[in-house]
């Protein structure tokens, strides 16, 4: 099921939270925000106490004792940061969705020129960055 | 004989070791992600949905290698992400190789033949090729025309090198029988060692979750596959998994069987899905409640998954548990002339 439809929130992406936020106003809503952000394909914003706010992709949350991993960007690369689920007041989905509009479906219905494109777009990144 | 007899030896007394040491959940196969980038982009895969910076991130050679030896299953599947990105790849290999594992390098081959002189021919590499049919289909699957051709050039200067190559097939629905039929005679023309077969399942973060094969379906299909199979056909499978494949026997899944290593630690439960990471394997074997998980168990998760990386292990356990699996096994192993 999709994050959006499982969750409910209205997102400027149909199919995606991307955009949204998850307050964490009760012990429930935040280890529901931080499953969320774990399920997440995109970094997200974690908004801390006293307005703090930490940017990254959350590959790890361990509800019990209630840590939440992160890996940080760090110019091109990421480096691991871990803190207390106690300290996140709100989770903002901050981050692309790398995974919208990357269904068969999606892939199908889109218009043969445009297929092929897209194809060669990701060819030539390929390339560029030596991978192909 | 599509595995080697050194092989075939190795697993088979390492479960039996396992079984007389009385360890009711042991792995079988490492799924040894070293990288998640890749350089495909196939429509429905869960794997390399990721930020950048998260696609950027490496396994160190020392990271595998102490995956491989904190597992310490005998086989190590190496899939991704495209492995041969991956700048140590041939380091990697090289490790394992002198741990003596029988190393699955799952690759597209698109870089397979640029690649091909870091490595060296031995009895534990094997190029496990990525084929998801005829050109057509294979090409539509992956969505990129001309990704067939330059598999099949891989392949061959791969089996003319005198490496083990096999090619991995994963099947969806909308698969036509005679199309993959036909698909089998045009891989064994290559000699490749043996071809792997799997339903495809989605990978709980997959953006598609619409073309994967429900279990009735699956097992009709393999069986319009696989029923009358052609004795020139080679399978690199437990005989018993393509049994299962059919629904002639039937297994609940052993998700502990294929244990998952990548960037992220060690994946919970399995190679599909992701509930969770630890940092040891002792972790993951001991912490996963590994009743929640499988067919059995009523986990709608797992409900119609039929995946070689929880059932092959399952058949491979059934061969060594009883008389029965094994005379279920070498009758089976006599049919498919394995």
């Amino acid at each position: 099921m999709p994050q959006a439809d499982k969750h409910a929130l209205p997102s400027h992406k149909p199919g995606s939270i991307e955009g949204t936020t998850l307050a964490c106003s009760s012990p429930e809503a935040r280890n529901n925000a931080l499953q969320t952000a774990f399920d997440y394909r995109g970094d997200v914003t974690l908004e801390l106490a006293q307005g703090k706010k930490v940017v990254g992709f959350v590959f790890r949350y361990d509800a019990t004792p209630g840590v939440v991993h992160l890996y940080i960007p760090q110019g091109k690369d990421s480096v691991p940061q871990t803190l207390s689920a106690q300290e996140v007041t709100a989770v903002h989905f901050t981050g692309e969705d790398p995974a919208f509009g990357k269904s068969w479906d999606d892939w199908t219905t889109k218009a043969e020129k445009e297929r092929v494109k897209e194809a060669e777009r990701l060819a030539r990144e390929a390339v560029a960055r030596g991978e192909l | 004989m599509p595995v080697p007899i050194s092989q075939a030896w190795t697993v088979a007394s390492y479960v039996l070791g396992q079984k007389l040491r009385g360890n009711k959940r042991y792995p079988l196969v490492l799924m040894l992600e070293p990288l998640f980038r890749c350089n495909l982009a196939c429509a429905g895969c869960g794997k390399i949905q990721y930020p950048d910076h998260v696609l950027n991130k490496r396994l160190t050679p020392e990271q595998c290698w102490a995956a491989a030896d904190e597992c310490g299953a005998p086989m190590v599947s190496i899939p991704g992400g495209e492995p041969l990105i991956h700048p140590e790849i041939d380091k990697i290999v090289e490790g394992l190789v002198a741990r003596k594992k029988y190393i699955y390098l799952c690759t597209n081959a698109l870089l397979l033949k640029r690649k091909i002189d870091l490595f060296k021919p031995t009895k534990y590499l094997t190029f496990s090729v990525h084929m998801d049919g005829l050109e057509p289909e294979h090409d539509a699957a992956v969505c990129r025309d001309g990704t067939y051709k330059i598999a099949l050039e891989g392949i061959k200067e791969a089996v003319a090198r005198g490496f083990r190559v096999t090619t991995n097939t994963t099947l969806f629905e909308g698969a036509n029988p005679s199309r993959v039929r036909e698909f089998f005679d045009e891989m064994m023309k290559l000699k490749v060692e043996g071809m792997m077969l799997s339903p495809g399942y989605s990978y709980q973060k997959a953006p598609d979750q619409e073309h994967f094969l429900g279990r009735d379906r699956t097992k009709k299909l393999f069986h319009e596959i696989l029923a009358n199979r052609k004795k020139s056909w080679k399978f690199n499978l437990s005989p018993n998994f393509l049994e299962f494949l059919q629904g002639n026997v039937d297994y609940d899944c052993t998700p502990w069987g294929n244990p998952t290593f990548n960037v992220f630690g060690w994946q919970k439960p399995c190679y599909l899905l992701q509930d969770g990471y630890v940092p040891t394997f002792q972790q993951l074997m001991q912490d996963t409640a590994w009743e929640q998980y499988g067919q059995k168990s009523g986990n709608e998760k797992c409900r119609d998954c039929m995946v070689h990386c929880g059932y092959e292990a399952s058949s491979v356990d059934d061969t060594f548990g009883s008389l029965p699996g094994f005379a279920r096994t070498v009758k089976a192993a006599i049919a498919y002339g394995t």
